[in-house]
């Protein structure tokens, strides 16, 4: 493969992965499942980044004050 | 997800509120997009923290994706999935910035840590037209509608990126990746023949 699916970091900045994980169409999962029979390797890192984009974002990250903040620029911005 | 009530939308299913405000917002509401960024800028940062340290840095790409998202509001329709769509967003985002610094810097590639762009939908064509030999993919682009066959071209043979596609092709970055996607799926429907 041109670009070397090694860690977790790699799946979560693949698009098709991203679009595979949330979006579960027929070719995205054909691709990926012959991929993953191919490289049977790499599965559990990707099971690992397929955890973290549905599950582990959800953990408390931005502050409530940075976040209020960051929206009050958008809104001053878009306008 | 995060309980937020000054709507009065709490006790809908994510999906349904997700893509009513999705539709609210392309009629213009403020409200709406707001909304929306309350309840995905807390996932965008966590994500964008697993790939950058630079909070600062991350703040002012989930601020650029918002404002396009603003800007963008009446090609939303053509999104099929939100989250992947926002995620996609901030990567190339992130990636783009990344870039851009590392041009203005004087610091090795190495030091920086920069997000490289990832580009499986390459392999993926690739995966498309396996059983296929080259004669047979030209071939079958040249049964491709014209601009399908060119945007096919110009991203999968020539390597251009969406954004230079959108250029080339005047064309928004949504319809190039609808353009595409058509493409892909016309091509497998007549390679199957």
């Amino acid at each position: 493969m041109k670009h070397e699916l090694n860690t977790i970091e790699d799946f979560l900045i693949n698009d098709s992965f991203i679009r595979f994980v949330f979006e579960q169409t027929s070719s995205l999962k054909e691709y990926w499942d012959s991929f993953f029979r191919q490289h049977p390797d790499k599965e559990p890192v990707a099971k690992e980044a397929e955890h973290i984009l549905l599950y582990e974002l959800d953990a408390p990250g931005i502050t409530l004050a940075e976040q209020e903040k960051l929206k009050e620029k958008i809104l001053a911005d878009i306008k | 997800m995060k309980e937020q009530n000054e709507n009065g939308m709490d006790g809908m299913t994510a999906d349904a509120d997700v893509s009513q405000l999705l539709s609210l917002l392309q009629k213009g509401d403020a409200k709406a997009f707001s909304r929306l960024y309350d309840l995905h800028v807390n996932m965008l940062f966590n994500y964008g923290c697993r790939l950058t340290t630079d909070k600062e840095l991350l703040k002012d790409c989930i601020h650029d994706v918002f404002i396009k998202i603003y800007n963008k509001r009446e090609d939303l329709g053509e999104v099929s999935n939100f989250k992947s769509y926002l995620f996609i967003s901030l990567k190339n985002k992130l990636c783009d910035e990344t870039r851009k610094r590392i041009n203005y810097s004087d610091l090795s590639v190495e030091e920086l840590n920069p997000i490289a762009p990832e580009n499986v939908e390459n392999d993926y064509i690739r995966f498309e037209a396996e059983s296929v030999s080259c004669r047979k993919v030209k071939h079958l682009l040249n049964q491709l509608p014209p601009r399908q066959k060119e945007a096919l071209t110009l991203y999968y043979i020539e390597e251009k990126k969406y954004e230079d596609i959108c250029v080339l092709m005047n064309m928004n970055y949504q319809s190039v990746r609808n353009l595409i996607h058509r493409g892909i799926l016309k091509l497998r429907s007549i390679s199957a023949i």
